[in-house]
């Protein structure tokens, strides 16, 4: 019965709209997934009957499926978009005023679409609406009565924007209807309205415009993350001794889950180190052997695994472990290195190379992130140690943001 | 290593281009090193980024980019005062190198914007991580053509990273953004004398969203 009314509410709010029975075209693209084209196809023909119902009660043609394909290849296009600014210059270049866009996304079982609509004249987009359910059925379902609400707040949309720009031949849809009466607004005129415009053509682009929020009740604590760290690093035991802290930059991109999230991470570091002939002099050959030539930089790149050990609203605490490797670098020239250095250090020379190669890498600490209430952005501190093999060991504390994307 | 970095950068921008709904952003910039006491260091600085949309967010909070430095050699037009007076008057031989370009992939997160009416305010933190060359200045350094040891490590190309804030400020398409960016390195001078290089840079870029 609700779902019956919402529809109802949605047939009027659509057939209320004041406009014209112009023949306007509206493009409806296939749904962009990378979930599997079979429910692509489901969730394309939703939309395309959700569309064309809408689009039905204005009389405005509607292309797509074999139409779409076939209209594009006349204008000698490509027939695959990936990406919104690709769907809105090929739907002008084959005459349609609207185009509809669709994704399909699947987080954690759940599917989520969201449809947009974008003005093929000023690329800018008009409306934008997501649905989401448990299966593709469902999504389909539903998907006929979201395509009518987002085809009627674009519609509705377009035709402010044209009233208020009062330029007809820019924009050709609203125009006057002898169906209904004229809106209040151009009832009234304005002195600032009468002057005669130019038509402007704005060249297609996409602008950088808002989409309409809407609670999809899915977790945002899921999907693809990344994090930008910086901080500070110690070499510990031998290292140690003649190393001062270092800085370390890190990039870490993530799949989060719920309890167990995967990824990747970057983490380059430089240290200072006392130079060769201090070392020499402190007898860094005698004993142990810990001499090393000087500043080196350090580049690991690792796997990352968390899980969540402590998520309350306030914070979240995680451990974390990496593996990966290695390359450790100091810019000496091997021939002057033996000769001068080697030589400084009564002949010896130390198992650390001044360049390695890759070195097998192993770390692992506590991640606790601080979610921002109004923001996507997390504030986030990491504390932890790594140990490369045939380097050394050190503990690290950096600080970083992370957002979803 | 060019090869190793244009690979490092096609591969970035390979992963970067399968983010959907996303805004690209080209943009360049003119600026210079503001920490180096011996030289002056003009940059002139290209980019591209793709600003993936932040899923149920209205705008993006993330980008991913690729960054090319360029800085002119002007030889000694490149000296402070403070190095004129160490090569001419005080006969001291300062450990100075010039960077002479830079290639680096860079993430940056927006923790905070600002909107009003038609004009955005953001503010951004990110790293980098790349390839910079650098080339000693010999004349500084007080050695010749012919001293091997100088002339092997003349012109390097160094692995480097760093940490980037950035403030910007949009209308429509267009954006005006000031960069901090910091770029740090190891550096081998006189083939064995290594320098812990910590490069920051003020810039000024003109940003469109394409």
């Amino acid at each position: 019965m609700k779902g019956m009314k919402n529809t109802l509410a949605v047939a009027i709010a659509v057939a209320l709209l004041p406009f014209d029975a112009n023949a306007e075209d509206v493009a409806v693209f296939p749904t962009r997934t990378q979930s599997g084209s079979g429910a692509a196809q489901s969730v394309t023909r939703a939309v395309e009957t959700g569309v064309a119902d809408a689009a039905s009660l204005k009389g405005l043609e509607v292309l797509a499926g074999n139409t779409l394909r076939s209209s594009i290849v006349q204008s000698g296009l490509s027939t695959n978009c990936s990406d919104y600014s690709c769907e809105i210059a090929t739907a002008k270049s084959i005459g349609a005023t609207l185009v509809v866009s669709s994704s399909l996304v699947n987080f954690e079982g759940r599917w989520l679409v969201e449809l947009t609509v974008h003005d093929t004249l000023s690329g800018q987009t008009l409306a934008s609406h997501q649905a989401q359910a448990g299966s593709i059925s469902q999504l389909a379902s539903i998907l006929n009565t979201k395509a009518k609400v987002v085809m009627a707040m674009a519609l509705k949309d377009s035709s402010r924007t044209a009233l208020e720009d009062d330029e007809p031949e820019a924009k050709s849809f609203p125009k006057s209807s002898s169906q209904r009466s004229a809106p209040p607004k151009r009832t009234a005129p304005k002195t600032k309205r009468t002057k005669t415009k130019p038509t402007k053509t704005k060249p297609t682009k996409t602008k950088r415009t808002k989409t309409t929020a809407v609670d999809v009740g899915i977790k945002e604590d899921a999907g693809l993350a990344v994090a930008v760290r910086w901080g500070i690093i110690k070499p510990i035991g031998a290292m140690g001794a003649f190393t001062s802290m270092g800085q370390a930059s890190r990039v870490e991109v993530v799949r989060k889950a719920d309890q167990l999230s995967f990824g990747g991470a970057i983490q380059a570091s430089t240290h200072n180190v006392a130079n060769y002939e201090e070392q020499a002099v402190a007898g860094c050959y005698e004993g142990n052997n810990t001499c090393f030539v000087g500043d080196y930089s350090l580049l690991t790149l690792s796997g990352v695994a968390r899980k969540a050990v402590v998520d309350n609203p306030e914070f979240k605490v995680q451990a974390q472990g990496t593996a990966g490797v290695a390359f450790r670098r100091s810019p000496v020239i091997e021939r002057y290195y033996v000769e001068e250095v080697v030589e400084y250090w009564n002949g010896s020379r130390p198992t650390r190379e001044p360049s390695a190669g890759f070195l097998p890498a192993l770390g692992g600490g506590i991640d606790v992130a601080f979610p921002s209430g109004h923001s996507a952005v997390r504030f986030t501190t990491f504390i932890g140690g790594e140990l490369v093999v045939g380097h050394g060991a050190s503990t690290q504390f950096v600080i970083g943001l992370e957002s979803p994307f | 290593m060019r090869w190793a970095s244009l690979k490092a950068l096609a591969c970035w921008m390979a992963l970067t281009a399968t983010a959907q709904a996303s805004e690209k952003v080209v943009y360049t910039g003119v600026g210079g090193v503001h920490n180096d006491p011996f030289l002056k260091r003009n940059i002139f600085s290209a980019g591209i980024q793709v600003r993936p949309q932040v899923r149920f967010r209205d705008q993006p909070t993330v980008a991913f980019g690729a960054d090319v430095w360029f800085s002119p050699d002007l030889a000694q037009s490149d000296w402070k005062s403070l190095t004129k007076r160490l090569v001419d008057d005080l006969n001291i031989a300062p450990d100075i190198s010039k960077i002479n370009y830079a290639v680096r992939a860079n993430a940056v997160i927006y923790p905070g914007k600002h909107t009003n009416g038609s004009i955005e305010t953001k503010v951004g933190i990110g790293t980098s991580f790349g390839f910079v060359r650098t080339t000693d200045d010999l004349e500084a350094l007080d050695a010749e053509m012919n001293e091997d040891r100088a002339v092997v490590t003349q012109h390097q190309i160094h692995p480097c990273s760093g940490l980037m804030l950035v403030g910007e400020l949009w209308r429509d398409n267009v954006g005006l953004r000031l960069r901090w960016d910091n770029v740090t390195f190891i550096e081998g001078v006189n083939a064995t004398t290594l320098e812990y290089k910590g490069n920051s840079a003020l810039l000024v870029d003109l940003m469109v969203i394409r």
